[in-house]
């Protein structure tokens, strides 16, 4: 399955060079609009940078990067999530001093539009929005499974469930693109295999998905299709079966898990 | 509503029932020191926005209060407006000056940010004293607040202990509700949001300058408000006295003290800082390397606030409690 | 003009060699030191304790010195040890608090009135090329500051101890893997980064006044020249003294009379507004 002629994300030559280091050399793929696509490649192969370059935290030395019509290269990060394109991130990352319930409602900020004035004075259409945030985040805690941890506050959570909160903040943002940094990492197997699932149940409700990935299971069971880079530059792309079995993807990953 | 917000209105209208025998009660020296708590504790609420919320540490807070209180004194000299006009004004020229300031400021984070906010307050003192024809150079301006204003036959003395100080509880329960309102509203989670997790804020579409800018900008307006209270309390504004460092220590402390982020604790921490010295009978020179000394002790030791830690104890101790019990069982 | 250029140097100097401790400070441990124009003020008034007692100018420096740095010695291990991985907010309020502690403290154990100390040199001023003079003292500073940073300068780079500093610097979590002591470099350097500013502090303080509330004045500085130049960046603190007194000196002749400190903030305002990591430093700080 090749990527549909309309695509949702379009990356052309995309180049990032730290000093003399090419980081990232002349990367293109585009995504499809309800695909889940997952970037894979050994250490040090340009992913975090590549996701980075497209999502604001670093600028681009050379390249365009295109999402839903309109060139995102050169904006601020949180000018490319108010686009649509919204990421997580590879540690555990949340908001640690606030409940898990604050830190979902912190995911709605780009679609609230009350101004001070009106929180100020609680005007209707303040309560009305609050109240819809309040239902949504109820809604999403038990599609994450954290309906028992509602009103805990987030740093004390167990690391996996730390992660599944991570993927429910940037769901909160309403991406229309969520690309998602390793979620997987430091999980168990049984705990992985729940990410999975939660990522296709998202992917289900109409989200397109980019992940980066090591585990390769998780990658092989979910994905519509695979990009391998290797030291900046693009390998390979195709379905898991055809990339699977490509020669060079497997020398790459030579003593890694296949 | 809520119970604590109950309990802050009920508190708010004793205080200010109370208000006209207080100054009889406690005697005009005592009278003095709570009007200050609540200035400070105005004071305090308005760093804990950028401090407490957003993490952020402006040394220059001072200049907002300064800016405030000039407005007032020299409107209030020149055109003999009453303080209740001139409050809404001191916020709008201290919010105006936080705009400015932050324009440039805000372009830097953490220490960077501190050191230009306090440049900015050097400055602010700086041209304070040498703009005579403005501000009346190093002697100040002097005589604030001297004419009573008339409605509907009430005369209503500006300077009197007891409108200072219903006019402070009243501000300061506002204060308080403002905090509040903004904490519980996609602005506290915003702020508090940045300061846990920047890169995550940002990914999420929260923008950090104009967000930062809001908290100085409303921080600010609250320590105007607190400076032309000030400058009709004291009846004099000087260079030296509100734009000068200790108006920083004075909101630190209380704010560090009674808890960064939370809305009673720097109001409690406020009365506490004016009161304590009185109470523990130190020599007046040691006051402030005291409050030095504790400002260190307290992030040492006691990071959350001493208040935050107080509220927190009964259950704490309930929890060791019913470990220890369980582990006795088996 | 050239007058004003040679005392505008003589003083950059002097900011350089303060500006050069925080700079160190902040290099090897990442915090900003708000007290240390404190530490300025306790080497200047320690000289002055010691003059006043009789002994000669060069050992009360060298006392003053020691006295300060043993003092930082004491405050790293009793405040800044057991703050070491806490959040930068955290830290400025300790040294913050700590600044407010030694200033105030200074005033109650010296005394509000500033003291004179006396010059070990005489006071005929030497007449340079050009129609400029200056004092014996002032040329004794600069020449003092100049031999400081040289020795510094090749402490870092040439020493066991700078190269340790140096990989401190780096990347703190790999030196102390590596089997470095991080404790200890922390230490000294905070030690170190004191010490220079305690030697500005006697230097500045026989020069003018010494007084409790000059540690204020002198940090404010102190800053404007890290900004100029670039936090962290041993030739931004050179270069950065060197401009802000120039700047402050030739200023100060066209400014009118009160507005003469006011040159420094709006350096620091200017810089930051234009170019935020300084002249020479490097692209650390986060802009926005």
């Amino acid at each position: 399955m090749s990527a549909p002629a309309t695509a949702l994300l379009s990356v052309r030559d995309l180049s990032v060079q730290f000093g003399g280091l090419i980081a990232v050399g002349e990367v293109a793929f585009d995504i499809g609009e309800g695909e889940i696509v997952s970037l894979i490649g050994p250490n040090g192969a340009g992913k975090t940078t590549t996701v980075n370059a497209i999502t604001g935290f670093v600028h681009p030395t050379a390249g365009s990067v295109r999402f839903a019509g309109g060139e995102i290269v050169g904006r601020r990060p949180e000018q490319v999530a108010a686009a649509g394109l919204v990421r997580s991130f590879q540690n555990a990352a949340m908001f640690g001093s606030m409940t898990v319930a604050e830190n979902l409602a912190a995911g709605r900020f780009i679609t609230q539009r009350t101004g001070v004035w009106q929180t100020l004075f609680r005007s209707p259409a303040f309560v009305r929005e609050e109240r819809d945030i309040r239902k949504r985040v109820d809604e999403l805690v038990d599609l994450l499974g954290l309906g028992a941890r509602r009103a805990s506050t987030a740093r004390d959570l167990p690391y996996g469930e730390q992660r599944v909160l991570g993927l429910g903040i940037a769901l909160m943002a309403q991406p229309k693109l969520l690309v998602l940094d390793e979620p997987a990492a430091g999980l168990s197997p049984d705990e992985t295999r729940a990410m999975g699932r939660l990522i296709r149940k998202i992917h289900g409700l109409g989200t397109t998905v980019l992940l980066i990935e090591h585990n390769m299971s998780l990658v092989m069971s979910i994905s519509d299709r695979v990009i391998v880079l290797k030291q900046g530059r693009k390998l390979a792309e195709g379905t898991p079966e055809v990339v699977r079995k490509h020669p060079e993807v497997v020398e790459a990953y030579l003593g890694a898990e296949a | 509503m809520s119970r604590p917000l109950v309990l802050a209105c009920v508190v708010a209208a004793v205080a200010l029932a109370a208000g006209g025998a207080l100054p009889n009660v406690i005697g005009p020296y005592f009278m003095r020191l709570v009007i200050f708590s609540l200035i400070y504790a105005l004071l305090a609420l308005s760093l804990n926005l950028t401090l407490g919320f957003r993490g952020e540490l402006s040394l220059g807070h001072q200049t907002f209060f300064g800016v405030g209180a000039y407005a007032a004194a020299i409107l209030a000299t020149t055109y003999e407006w009453p303080l209740l006009l001139l409050l809404p004004i001191a916020a709008a020229c201290a919010a105006i000056t936080a705009f400015a300031i932050g324009l440039v400021a805000l372009r830097m984070r953490g220490p960077y940010f501190a050191i230009v906010t306090l440049s900015f307050g050097v400055i602010a003192q700086i041209l304070a004293v040498n703009l005579v024809d403005l501000t009346n150079g190093p002697m100040g301006i002097s005589g604030i607040g001297a004419t009573p204003s008339s409605y509907l036959g009430f005369t209503v003395p500006w300077r009197s202990d007891i409108v200072c100080y219903a006019m402070l509880v009243i501000l300061v329960f506002l204060s308080g509700l403002i905090t509040f309102a903004l904490r519980e509203s996609k602005f506290g989670r915003a702020w508090r949001a940045l300061r846990d997790h920047e890169d995550l804020a940002a990914a999420i579409g929260i923008p950090d300058f104009r967000m930062d800018l809001l908290a100085l900008v409303i921080s600010a307006a609250m320590a105007g408000v607190a400076g032309a209270v000030y400058a009709f309390y004291t009846s004099v504004v000087a260079p030296d006295d509100v734009f000068s460092f200790a108006i920083v220590i004075a909101m630190l402390i209380p704010v560090v003290l009674g808890g960064r982020g939370t809305i009673v604790g720097p109001i409690i921490g406020a009365f506490i800082y004016a009161f304590a010295p009185e109470y523990l009978r130190i020599a007046q020179d040691w006051r402030l390397p005291i409050f030095g000394l504790l400002l260190v002790l307290l992030v040492i030791l006691a990071p959350e606030g001493l208040v935050v830690l107080a509220l927190r104890a009964p259950e704490r101790l309930r929890a060791r409690f019913r470990q220890g019990a369980a582990e006795a069982r088996e | 003009m050239l007058q004003d250029l040679a005392s505008g140097l003589v003083i950059g100097l002097a900011y350089a060699l303060i500006a050069l401790g925080l700079s160190l400070i902040f290099g090897v441990l990442r915090i900003i030191n708000f007290a240390h124009g404190e530490f300025y003020m306790l080497g200047g008034l320690m000289l002055y304790s010691l003059t006043s007692r009789g002994f000669s100018f060069f050992p009360s420096l060298a006392g003053a010195v020691f006295g300060t740095m043993v003092v930082a010695i004491v405050i790293d291990w009793c405040v800044l040890k057991p703050l070491r991985r806490s959040d930068e907010v955290t830290i400025a309020l300790a040294t913050l608090g700590l600044s407010i502690f030694l200033a105030n403290a200074a005033l109650v154990i010296w005394g509000p009135v500033p003291h004179q100390i006396p010059s070990p040199f005489s006071m005929d001023p030497l007449v340079l090329p050009g129609g400029v003079y200056l004092s014996r003292l002032e040329l004794f500073g600069a020449a003092a500051t100049l031999v400081i940073m040289g020795a510094m300068h090749l402490v870092l780079q040439h020493t066991s101890v700078g190269r340790q500093m140096r990989a401190v610097v780096q990347d703190r979590d790999a030196a102390a893997v590596v089997g470095l002591n991080v404790d200890l470099i922390y230490r000294v350097t905070f030690a170190v980064g004191c010490g220079l500013a305690a030697v500005a502090g006697g230097l500045l303080g026989t020069m003018f006044l010494v007084y409790p509330a000059m540690g204020l004045q002198a940090v404010l500085k102190a800053f404007a020249v890290v900004v100029i130049g670039g936090m962290g960046s041993f030739s931004g603190a050179v270069a950065g003294g060197l401009l802000l007194g120039l700047a402050e000196s030739v200023g100060g002749a066209w400014l009118p009379s009160g507005y003469k400190d006011i040159v420094a903030f709006i350096m620091i305002v200017a810089v930051l507004a234009l170019r935020p990591q300084g002249l020479l430093g490097a692209r650390q700080v986060r802009i926005r």
